[in-house]
C-alpha cells in the first residue's frame, strides 16, 4: 500500500481554509453590504441637522472714522464709506484704496447701505441727502480675476429739513430714500413721477423699510406698523394697512422676495409680517407670521441675498436667523463691542462688521440647509403668503427667492394611500383565491394556477403601469359607474348563481366535474360584467343626469383626474396580488392535511372545514402575506409613477392623484444639485422608505411568530 | 331562514366567492398579456390606404387609426386618421366625423411612403426623375426604374455613412491633443509645443479631411439626382429625394404574402434598426444592445456573489448568531424597494466612487464628468445589489436539492470541505445557479427605477461597446427596454406616432421576461423533481 501523498494532502488542507476564509468572508459582505447601505444614506442625510457655525476670520484696522460698508460677492474688498466722505476699498490684507465722492460735502452726518448693498444713502454736511450707486464688478483678465469700482450719484436732493434717513432702495437706474419726518416720512426718489412723496402716519417713523421696485413701503412709528402702496401719480401715499405693535420698534427689514417684513423692537423681540387678503374683497390687513425671542435691542435687521436667512445685529452680539424653520441659526463668535454696522456677504458665506473704532471684522460661515428642520419636514408650516400652518411638498419655483416648501407628509400620505387602495383591492381577491386553490379546487388546477401566478409576478412593473395608464386609466374614466357597479353586481351574481346551482339536484351536482363549477362561476361573473355595462348608460342618466364627474363635482364637490387612486389600485393590485398569492397559498398548503381530513371525517363541508381549521391555522401566513404584499406596495415606483398624475397632493379622495415617496425620489432625484438639501431630502426620503418597509417586514415576521405560537399547536 | 342558514354553512356561496375570486386574478393576468399581444402584433401589419371625400369638398387621405364616440353628435362616431405628411401639413393625425363623410375610397394608385425624417407620407405617384431622365408612373417600365432608384440611393447612403464615420475617426488625435493643451495650461506648465502640435495634427486633419468631404459632397450630389414626385390628397405635387424612402409600399394592392413579408421587414427593421424621430420611428436595437450588456455586466458581479453567499448559508454556516444576522440581513434586501438602491447608486457609486475616480484618473477633462455621472458600469453594480437575493434563495435551493448521500459518499472518501463542494455540489446545483442567474435576468430587464437614476438615457450617441479603444467604454450612458417604454410612452411629443413603436417594445420585453421565466420554472421544476426524489 503506498502511502498518501503528504504534499497533495497539505495543499489540499490550506485550500480548504483558504476556501473557508473566503466563502465566510462572502456571506459576510452581504451584511456588510446591508449594514453599508443604511449607514452610507444615513451619514448623506446628516448634515441637514446642522444649524451651520461661523468662524472669525480676524480683523484689520482702518485710519477714519466708518459709516457705513458693503462687501463684493467674492469677500475680498469691504467697500467703507468713512465719515470723511470718502469710499474706501478695504482689502483682506489691510491695504486700502480711496475714492472721493464728488460733490459730497464731509462731515457726513449719516448714511444707510440698502439690502442689495449696492445703494448708499447718505446726508452731508450741509444737509443734502444723496444717493449713490457703488458696484464692485469682478473683471477677468485671462485667468486672473479683478475687481472693478462702479461708483455714480443716483439721487441728489437739494438740503431739506428733515429726520434721520430711514431707508434706500432701487434697482438700475431708479433709487428712493425714505427720510422720517414729524408727520411719518418723505419719499425722495429719482425716475418718473412727483418726488417726494409724503407718507402720512400722524406721528413720526422712528424705522422704515422700501422694496426695491420703490412700490411699497412699510413704516413703524412708535406704536404701529404701515404699510403704504406709492401709486404711479400721487404726490402722497396711500395707507393700505395697519396693526398695533407690542413694543416700541427699533429696526425694519424685508426678507428676500419683499413679501414679509421683519419688525425688531426694544425688547429683543423679532416679529415678521405680512400684508394678507382682509375679510372684504380689495383689503388687505397685516397678518404677524411669525416670533423670533431674544434678549437686547435690535440695532438693525439686514436680511441675506440668498434665501430667508437674516442677521439681527443687537447692541453687543449678532444672531443668524432663518424664517421658513423659525429657528436662530447661531450668533456670530467673538463679536466686537460698537459695531456701526455689520451685513452678510451676497453670497451667504461670510459676514462683516465695521466698528467705531476702525476695525473692519470678518466670518466666515457655513449654513448648508438653514431652510430644513424636523418641525419643517413633518409639521405643518406657515409659509410667506399663507395664512394657515400647511403641509405642502413643492421643491422648486419660478424665481431665486421661492420658498423651498419640503414637507414629507404628503408624500408619506400619498404612498400609504396608493398602497391602502392597492390591498383594498388585491388582497380580498388573492387570499380568496388562495384558499379556493388549496382547498376547493381539484390538483390539477393548481398545475395551472401556479405557473400564471408567477408570470404575474414576473410582469416588468413598468409594462403594467404603462397599460394602466395608457389604455385602462381612459377605458376606466369612460365607464367609471359600470366598474364601480361591477364591485357590487359581480358578487351579487355570483352568490345568486350559487344558490342556483344548490337549487340544482344532487344527480346533476355530482355528474359536473370540479372545471365545470369553476366554468359556471366564470359564466356568471362574465354575465353580471356584460349586464352592467349594457345598462351603464341608461343607469348613468337616471341616477347621476347623464355624466358622472359632473355629478361629482356638482352634488360632492370631488374632481375627477383621470389618473387616480383607483386606476393605482387596479395597477398596483396586478404587481401585489401575486405576492399575496404565493404566500397564502404556502401558508394554506402547510396546515397538514391530516387536521382536515378529520374534520371532513366528522362531517364538514370543505367550507366549514376551510374556516375552522384551515384558515386558523394559517393566519400567521396569511398576515405574513397580507404585510409582505404591503410592503411591496409601498415600494413600488413605476406604476405610480406613470399611473397617477404625480400631484403632491394632500387628499384621501379615490379619485385624486397623489404623489409617493419612490416616485418623487425617481423623479427629482437625477436633478437635485449634489449635496444640496433637495438632494438631502430625498436621501431622507429614501432611508424612510427603507425603514417603513423594515418596518412593516418585521412587523410582520413578528406578528406571524406570535400567531404561530397561538395557533401552531393545531398545525403540529 | 333555516334552509338559508343551512346554505350559508355548507359553503357553496362562499366557494363561489372565492372561486370567482380565482379568475378575477387569473383573467388578470391573462387579459394584460392578451391585451399586449393583440394590440402590439397588429400596429406592424400593414392597412389599407383610405380616401375620404368630407361634405365640404376637401379631402383627406390616410390610414384609419381608431375609432370612438363623437362627442358633438350621439349616435354617430368619428375616426382618428393619420394621414402623414407632417411637413407639409404639420400635425399627422386628425379627427374625422363621421357625418362629415361624403364617400370613402381606398383608391389602387394610393402609396404609402416610409421616410426618414418626418414619418410617413401618403400620396399617388406620378413620375420618377434620375440622372437619365423621368419615367410616368404610367410607364411600364416604372416599377423597375424605381426598384433601381432605391438601392442606388440605398447604395449611397451606405456609402455616405462610411464616410463621415472615417471623417470623425481622423478627428480623434485632434481631441486627444486638445485635451492635452488644456490640461497643461491648467497645471500652468508650458503649453506652446503643445499647441503647435495641435495647430500641425488640425492643419492634417484638414489636408486629410478634405478629399472624403469632397467625395461627400459628390455622393449626395448624385443620389439627390433621384426624386419621386408625389401628388398629396388635396392635389398639390411634391417632390421627395428617393435617399429620403425607407419603403415604398402600395398598400391597397398587396396581396396576402406581400403584407406578411413587409410585416416580417418592419418586425426585422424593429429589432435591429436604430430609431429616428426622437424615438417614436426606427427601432430599439441600441435599447436591446444596453439591456443586454447591462444584464451581462450585471451577471459578472452577482452570481459569483449570490453563489458564495449561498455556499456560506448552506454549506459553511454554523447555527450561530451571525448566521442569523446574515439570513435577517438577506431577508431585508429582498424587501427593499428598488428605488432606495437607485438612490443608494446614486449617492454611493456615481456622486462617491465615480467622483473619486474622475479626480484620480480623469481630471484633464473636469467638470465635465466621466465616471462621476451615470454609467452603464454604475447601472449595472446597482442592479447587481438588488438582485444578489434572488440568486442567492435559487442557488440554495440548488444547493439543497443536493443528496446528503452523495455529499457524505465525499467526505468518507477523505475529501476536504471545499473538495466536496468544488466537485461534488456545485455541480450537482448547477440548474440552481442558472436558475438564479436566469431569474435575475429577467428581474434586471424589467427594472427601470434604479436606472433611472444611474445612468440610463433616452438616446445614447454611442453604444457601450464600439471599435474604438478601449472598445469597452464602462462610462457610457445606454438605453434600455423598460425605459424606453416609459420614455416614449410619456415624455414624446407625439404620443399617437409612437404607439406603434411603443407597444412593440412591450411585446418585445414581455416576450423577453416571459421566456427566461418559463425557462427559469422548468429548470426549477426539473429541480424539485430531483429533491423530492433524491430525499427517499
Amino acid at each position: 500500500m503506498s502511502p498518501l501523498p503528504t504534499r497533495r494532502l497539505a495543499r489540499a488542507r490550506r485550500l480548504d481554509r483558504l476556501a473557508a476564509l473566503c466563502i465566510t468572508g462572502g456571506g459576510a459582505l452581504i451584511l456588510l453590504s446591508v449594514g453599508f447601505l443604511l449607514v452610507f444614506l444615513l451619514v448623506e442625510c446628516l448634515p441637514l441637522l446642522s444649524t451651520g457655525k461661523g468662524t472669525p476670520e480676524g480683523s484689520v484696522g482702518v485710519a477714519f472714522v466708518p459709516l457705513v460698508a458693503s462687501e463684493d460677492e467674492y469677500r475680498e474688498t469691504v467697500a467703507v464709506l468713512g465719515r470723511d466722505g470718502i469710499l474706501h476699498l478695504v482689502r483682506r490684507d489691510g491695504s486700502s484704496e480711496a475714492r472721493t465722492l464728488e460733490g459730497v460735502a464731509p462731515p457726513l452726518e449719516e448714511a444707510t447701505v440698502d439690502s442689495s448693498g449696492r445703494l448708499v444713502a447718505l446726508r452731508d454736511g450741509r444737509g443734502s441727502v444723496q444717493v449713490w450707486s457703488v458696484r464692485l464688478r469682478p473683471s477677468w483678465k485671462g485667468q486672473g480675476r479683478g475687481l472693478e469700482l462702479s461708483l455714480k450719484p443716483v439721487l441728489v436732493a437739494p438740503p431739506l429739513k428733515a429726520g434721520p434717513i430711514l431707508a434706500v432702495a432701487g434697482s438700475d437706474g431708479s433709487a428712493g430714500v425714505l427720510v422720517a419726518t414729524p408727520t411719518g416720512a418723505l419719499l425722495l426718489r429719482t425716475g418718473s413721477g412727483p418726488s417726494p412723496v409724503a407718507l402720512d402716519a400722524l406721528s413720526p417713523a422712528v424705522a422704515g423699510t422700501l422694496t426695491s421696485s420703490l412700490a411699497e413701503a412699510w413704516l413703524a412709528s412708535e406704536g404701529e406698523l404701515l404699510l403704504f402702496e406709492v401709486g404711479g401719480e400721487a404726490e402722497v401715499a396711500s395707507l393700505v394697512a395697519r396693526a398695533p405693535l407690542a413694543h416700541r420698534p427699533t429696526a425694519l427689514g424685508l426678507v428676500l422676495g419683499e413679501v414679509t417684513c421683519l419688525v425688531g423692537d426694544g425688547a429683543g423681540v423679532v416679529t415678521a409680517w405680512q400684508a394678507v387678503e382682509g375679510p372684504m374683497a380689495g383689503l388687505r390687513i397685516l397678518d404677524r407670521s411669525a416670533t423670533f425671542p431674544g434678549q437686547g435691542a435690535i440695532r438693525r435687521l439686514l436680511p441675506s441675498q440668498r434665501d430667508k436667512t437674516f442677521l439681527a445685529l443687537r447692541a453687543d452680539r449678532a444672531e443668524l436667523f432663518h424664517l421658513t424653520t423659525r429657528r436662530r441659526l447661531f450668533e456670530l463668535p467673538a463679536f466686537p463691542s460698537r459695531v456701526v454696522w455689520a451685513s452678510l456677504s451676497p453670497r451667504r458665506d461670510g459676514a462683516f462688521a465695521v466698528t467705531a473704532t476702525g476695525q473692519v471684522h470678518r466670518w466666515s460661515l457655513a449654513i448648508p440647509h438653514p431652510e430644513v428642520s424636523f418641525s419643517t419636514l413633518f409639521l405643518p408650516v406657515r409659509y410667506e403668503g399663507f395664512t394657515t400652518p400647511e403641509l405642502v411638498w413643492q421643491s422648486t419655483g419660478g424665481s431665486s427667492s421661492f420658498e423651498t416648501k419640503l414637507s414629507l407628509v404628503p408624500l408619506i400620505v400619498g404612498t400609504f394611500k396608493g398602497a391602502l387602495y392597492a390591498l383594498l383591492f388585491s388582497a380580498p381577491i388573492a387570499l380568496a383565491a388562495a384558499l379556493y386553490v388549496s382547498q376547493f379546487a381539484p390538483r390539477r388546477l393548481r398545475l395551472v394556477t401556479k405557473p400564471m401566478v408567477e408570470l404575474m409576478a414576473a410582469l416588468p412593473s413598468v409594462v403594467v403601469g404603462f397599460l394602466a395608464a395608457l389604455l385602462f386609466a381612459p377605458l376606466i374614466q369612460r365607464h367609471i359607474v359600470a366598474v364601480l357597479a361591477s364591485l357590487v353586481t359581480v358578487p351579487l351574481a355570483v352568490v345568486a348563481g350559487a344558490a342556483l346551482f344548490s337549487a340544482l339536484p344532487r344527480t346533476v351536482r355530482r355528474r359536473l366535474p370540479p372545471a365545470g363549477e369553476l366554468s359556471l362561476v366564470g359564466a356568471a361573473a362574465a354575465a353580471a360584467v356584460t349586464l352592467t355595462f349594457a345598462l351603464e348608460r341608461a343607469v348613468t342618466r337616471l341616477c347621476f343626469g347623464g355624466d358622472f364627474q359632473a355629478w361629482l363635482a356638482n352634488s360632492v364637490g370631488v374632481t375627477y383626474d383621470q389618473r387616480n387612486a383607483v386606476v393605482v389600485g387596479f395597477a398596483l393590485g396586478v404587481a401585489v396580488i401575486p405576492v399575496i398569492f404565493t404566500l397564502a397559498e404556502d401558508a394554506f398548503s402547510n396546515v397538514p392535511a391530516s387536521l382536515i381530513s378529520a374534520s371532513l371525517a366528522l362531517g364538514a363541508t370543505r367550507w366549514q372545514a376551510a374556516r375552522t381549521v384551515a384558515i386558523p391555522a394559517a393566519s400567521p401566513g396569511l398576515f405574513a402575506a397580507v404585510m409582505i404584499g404591503l410592503g411591496r406596495a409601498v415600494g413600488e415606483t413605476m406604476i405610480v409613477l406613470m399611473a397617477t398624475g404625480n400631484t403632491p397632493l394632500l387628499s384621501l379622495s379615490p379619485f385624486n392623484g397623489m404623489r409617493t415617496m419612490s416616485a418623487c425620489i425617481a423623479v427629482e432625484l437625477p436633478e437635485a444639485p449634489y449635496g444640496g438639501t433637495l438632494y438631502r431630502v430625498l436621501i431622507l426620503t429614501a432611508l424612510l422608505l427603507f425603514a417603513v418597509t423594515f418596518a412593516i417586514n418585521t412587523v410582520a415576521v413578528m406578528v406571524s411568530n406570535r400567531l404561530r405560537r397561538r395557533f401552531g399547536r393545531l398545525a403540529a | 331562514m333555516t334552509g338559508l342558514r343551512h346554505w350559508l354553512k355548507e359553503g357553496a356561496a362562499q366557494r363561489w366567492l372565492a372561486g370567482a375570486a380565482l379568475l378575477a386574478a387569473l383573467a388578470l393576468v391573462v387579459g394584460l398579456v392578451v391585451v399586449v399581444v393583440t394590440v402590439s402584433a397588429g400596429f406592424f401589419w400593414p392597412r389599407p390606404v383610405l380616401e375620404l371625400q368630407l361634405r365640404d369638398g376637401s379631402v383627406v387621405l390616410g390610414e384609419e387609426w381608431g375609432r370612438e364616440d363623437d362627442p358633438t353628435e350621439a349616435g354617430s362616431q368619428r375616426v382618428r386618421m393619420k394621414v402623414g405628411n407632417r411637413d407639409v401639413l404639420g400635425l399627422d393625425f386628425r379627427w374625422v366625423r363621421e357625418a362629415e363623410v361624403a364617400a370613402r375610397r381606398t383608391p389602387a394608385a394610393a402609396w404609402l411612403l416610409e421616410r426618414r425624417e418626418y414619418g410617413n407620407f401618403y400620396g399617388f405617384p406620378q413620375a420618377l426623375r434620375s440622372p437619365t431622365g423621368s419615367v410616368a408612373v404610367t410607364d411600364p417600365s416604372f416599377q423597375v426604374h424605381l426598384d433601381h432608384a432605391l438601392a442606388e440611393t440605398r447604395r449611397l447612403v451606405q456609402e455616405e455613412e462610411a464616410l463621415l464615420r472615417r471623417a470623425s475617426r481622423l478627428h480623434e488625435p485632434v481631441a486627444r491633443l486638445r485635451l492635452r493643451v488644456a490640461a497643461a495650461e491648467r497645471a500652468g506648465r508650458d503649453a506652446a509645443a503643445l499647441q503647435a502640435e495641435l495647430e500641425a495634427a488640425t492643419r492634417r486633419e484638414q489636408t486629410a479631411a478634405a478629399p472624403l468631404l469632397a467625395e461627400l459632397a459628390e455622393l449626395r450630389g448624385r443620389a439627390a439626382a433621384f426624386s419621386l414626385l408625389m401628388r398629396t390628397a388635396d392635389g398639390s405635387e411634391r417632390e421627395l429625394a428617393v435617399s429620403s424612402l425607407l419603403r415604398v409600399v402600395p398598400a391597397n394592392r398587396m396581396t396576402t404574402g406581400a403584407k406578411l413579408a413587409l410585416y416580417l421587414s418592419r418586425w426585422v427593421e424593429f429589432v435591429s434598426g436604430e430609431p429616428r424621430e426622437s424615438n417614436t420611428e426606427g427601432g430599439i436595437f441600441p435599447a436591446i444592445f444596453g439591456t443586454a450588456l447591462m444584464v451581462l455586466l450585471m451577471t459578472l458581479v452577482v452570481v459569483p456573489f449570490g453563489v458564495v453567499t449561498a455556499l456560506y448559508l448552506n454549506e459553511y454556516a454554523g447555527e450561530n448568531a451571525f448566521t442569523n444576522a446574515v439570513r435577517l440581513a438577506l431577508a431585508n434586501l429582498a424587501g427593499v424597494p428598488s428605488i432606495v438602491f437607485g438612490a443608494f447608486g446614486l449617492a454611493f457609486f456615481v456622486y462617491t466612487v465615480g467622483g473619486g475616480v474622475d479626480r484620480l484618473f480623469f481630471s484633464d477633462t473636469l467638470p465635465t464628468p466621466t465616471f462621476g455621472t451615470g454609467g452603464i458600469l454604475w447601472a449595472a453594480l446597482t442592479l447587481a445589489l438588488l438582485t444578489v437575493p434572488v440568486v442567492v434563495v435559487a442557488t440554495e435551493e440548488g444547493l439543497q436539492s443536493v443528496p446528503q448521500a452523495v455529499r457524505d459518499g465525499a467526505r468518507a472518501l477523505g475529501a476536504t470541505r471545499w473538495q466536496t463542494v468544488r466537485r461534488v455540489v456545485l455541480p450537482y446545483a448547477t440548474p440552481g445557479i442558472l436558475t438564479g442567474t436566469i431569474l435575475a435576468v429577467a428581474r434586471a430587464a424589467g427594472e427601470v427605477a434604479p436606472l433611472m437614476l444611474t445612468g440610463v438615457v433616452k438616446l445614447a450617441p454611442a453604444l457601450a461597446v464600439d471599435t474604438t479603444p478601449p472598445f469597452l467604454h464602462l462610462e457610457r450612458k445606454f438605453m434600455h427596454l423598460g425605459f424606453h417604454i416609459y420614455d416614449v410612452g410619456f415624455q414624446s411629443p407625439n404620443i399617437e406616432a409612437a404607439k406603434p413603436s411603443v407597444y412593440a417594445t412591450v411585446l418585445v420585453l414581455l416576450g423577453l421576461v416571459v421566456v427566461l421565466n418559463l425557462a427559469a420554472i422548468t429548470l426549477r421544476n426539473r429541480l424539485r423533481r430531483r429533491l423530492r426524489s433524491s430525499a427517499v
